[in-house]
């Protein structure tokens, strides 16, 4: 049975070929718009993917999929259990690639953990994890910190 | 993390951050800076914060009062109504009656009545800053009695404030005012109230759901008989309409009937029955259609009918609030039609009286606003120099608004005193304070609030050359005055200023005294 069921080839950037039922591939609303346009009857490469991430991604599709009929409650449990085992590093490249393939429900889940994990954190933290480059001069700093002195009372 | 990431991707972060911590990360870099202070990031991170599910982190409003005076506080929309903030923490500390007129997208209307019934701010607490609005300009020649409500118009994404007045001369309705955030100033609406409407000013409070603002209204026949109704106020078209009532509720008495917010838009109707001791609940499923009218709980209700209403509110996940006894209250699944809370454990959320405001988001609203705009602790609140200035401002006006008169003046053991004018009615407390009489009141801490009032009331004493003195003097000086103390007698560094002023024995009458006193000024 399963093997009349239309599988969809994707190609890492590490050259991990990986098939993925129809149903599963669709999660990716740019896998679903190539379906769509009759684009993805070959392998479809993905230059900046690798195997790792894109079968962490196919597993969370995979997990969509098979919960449909579950509960919500059940469904954010199991999104939780998959989010909480990925680390800031990891995150970021499931952003990237969920951000690329237009999985809505990944990208918010993965937003919504950078944003638990960043919250209680300093300016200069962000800086070193976002890359950022501290354009305010010593005095602007000074005066935008003093004027928001009580956000920066970590009590919460 | 790395080296690039899409803006959209950072913006969706920021979007899930607490409102805390987006004030933190201004300081992170010029970019975030402007981002987040930005109206479009404003509002999708509101939007955000609005569909989060119920459990992550919504709050409840709730008032409670405690010693006479009024407390609010954001408590967690969570089964222990754990307590999430005390609004008191705020630079209005000092001013011991204010009221809560409505609240919507994180910004909460309050109002500072005992002042001047035109002193309203817009404040948002959660980043600790607020509005204070324009004065309306008054045409009317004196004004019986306001009330507010406060709601979010969507169409243009602004916040208004809409009063209402009764005229003195002949108990007419005015014409409305409404403040808009967005254009900062208040204008007329060229609708009026439909004039076979009537209600009691002191009562009603303006409640916003779907867009609009409602209150029950009736007509009054002459045998006594009523017909109720809801009146809205659409303020996208700044214009009135009416909903009606279930039929079984038409034509009772209006002071058995109170009407809340249901849900995210809609209304319900809570309905007492005084001589079977029963409470009703309705709710209109389906905001503005009449046949949606459903009963959904009846309580009864052994309590005297003081404890009415006993449902306070409703939850973020569909619950009623009920009180069960003094301070608890417990919530309600209304789908398993429980008439009494059975089983359910009270939470004490605080003691005394409580009263629930509604549901509170966080949000940025105001960051993007720089005109009249107050940071918490700025050194200068315009609501401080109110105290002196229009004072004597409302006396002038004349004998009529003189009950509103207030001193507020701060000791150093968190104390303050309030005066309430002689031998007038105040509405509020509806009862008179009787002619030569003050009544002593509860007060701020003495902290750069606290001590700035004092500064600034000593140099105008000064400058003007009036009597302070300390309440031990005063004491002495009032002689028959009965001044009672709401608080342990205060020591002797109290600076008594106007109360002193207004009460010695052996200066003429009031009104002589004050036109003196603005001749002064």
């Amino acid at each position: 049975m399963a093997s009349t069921l239309k599988k969809i080839i994707l190609k890492s950037c590490d050259g991990k070929i990986l098939e993925v039922e129809e149903a599963v591939a669709v999660q990716s609303q740019m896998i679903k718009n190539m379906i769509e346009d009759d684009c993805a009857n070959e392998e479809i490469p993905l230059p900046d993917i690798t195997g790792e991430i894109l079968s962490m991604i196919i597993e969370y599709c995979k997990m969509h999929v098979d919960g449909e009929n579950n509960s919500n409650n059940e469904l954010i449990a199991r999104d939780a259990d998959f989010i909480t085992r990925v680390d800031l590093n990891t995150l970021y490249y499931l952003i990237v690639a969920a951000n690329f393939l237009n999985v809505k429900s990944l990208l918010d889940l993965t937003c919504q953990r950078v944003a638990d994990i960043i919250k209680g954190k300093s300016p200069e933290e962000i800086r070193l994890t976002f890359n950022i480059k501290n354009d305010f001069t010593p005095e602007e700093e000074e005066e935008i910190r003093k004027k928001n002195a009580w956000a920066f009372d970590y009590k919460d | 993390m790395s080296d690039y990431m899409p803006e959209e991707v950072i913006l969706k972060i920021l979007n899930g951050l607490p409102v805390k911590s987006l004030m933190r990360f201004r300081s992170v870099s010029k970019s975030w800076n402007t981002l987040i202070s930005h109206p479009s990031f404003i509002s999708t991170h509101l939007q955000a914060s609005h569909s989060r599910p119920p459990n992550n982190t919504p709050f409840l409003l709730l008032r409670y009062e405690e010693n006479g005076r009024k407390n609010y506080s954001l408590n967690c929309d969570n089964d222990g109504f754990d307590e999430f903030n005390q609004l008191r923490l705020s630079p209005f500390d000092f001013v011991s009656d204010y009221e809560v007129r409505g609240s919507c997208n994180g910004l909460i209307c309050l109002h500072f009545w005992p002042f001047d019934y035109l002193d309203l701010i817009l404040w948002n607490p959660s980043i600790r800053r607020y509005i204070s609005l324009p004065r309306p300009i008054i045409s009317e020649s004196v004004l019986l009695d306001v009330q507010f409500g406060f709601g979010f118009d969507s169409r243009t994404n602004d916040y208004k404030l809409l009063m209402v007045g009764v005229e003195e001369e002949n108990g007419s309705w005015i014409k409305p005012y409404l403040f808009s955030l967005n254009q900062n100033c208040w204008k007329r609406v060229s609708a009026t109230i439909p004039p076979n409407y009537t209600f009691d000013i002191d009562e009603v409070s303006l409640l916003f759901a779907n867009g609009a603002l409602h209150w029950l209204v009736f007509h009054e026949r002459p045998n006594d008989e009523y017909n109720n109704a809801i009146l809205g106020f659409d303020l996208s078209a700044e214009d009135f309409f009416e909903i009606k009532l279930p039929q079984s509720s038409i034509g009772l008495n209006p002071l058995d009937l109170l009407i809340k917010k249901y849900g995210e838009s809609s209304i319900a109707l809570l309905k007492r029955d005084y001589v079977n001791h029963l409470e009703e609940l309705w709710v209109m499923k389906e905001y503005g259609v009449v046949d949606s009218w459903t009963k959904v709980l009846t309580l009864t209700s052994n309590i005297h009918i003081r404890w009415w209403p006993k449902v306070l509110g409703f939850r973020k996940n569909g619950e009623a609030l009920s009180r069960v006894s003094n301070g608890k209250i417990a919530s309600l699944d209304l789908n398993s039609q429980q008439s009494e809370p059975h089983g359910v454990e009270g939470v004490e959320v605080a003691t005394g009286k409580i009263s629930f405001q509604g549901t509170y988001v966080e949000s940025l609203v105001l960051l993007d606003k720089a005109v009249n705009v107050h940071s918490e602790n700025d050194v200068n609140h315009p609501i401080y120099s109110i105290d002196s200035s229009r004072i004597y401002r409302r006396i002038q006006v004349g004998e009529l608004m003189m009950w509103q008169t207030g001193v507020w003046l701060p000791d150093k053991a968190r104390e303050v005193v309030v005066l309430k004018i002689l031998g007038q009615k105040i509405p509020s407390e509806l009862r008179w304070v009787p002619n030569n009489e003050a009544i002593v009141g509860w007060a701020p801490r003495n902290d750069g609030v606290g001590g700035g009032i004092i500064n600034h009331i000593v140099s105008l004493a000064q400058e003007r050359r009036w009597t302070v003195c300390t309440l031990h003097r005063l004491r002495r000086w009032l002689g028959c005055v009965n001044v009672w103390a709401a608080s342990p007698l205060m020591d002797a560094l109290f600076w008594m200023l106007l109360v002193a002023v207004l009460l010695t024995p052996s200066i003429p009458p009031l009104h002589e005294l004050v036109k003196e006193i603005m001749k002064d000024i």
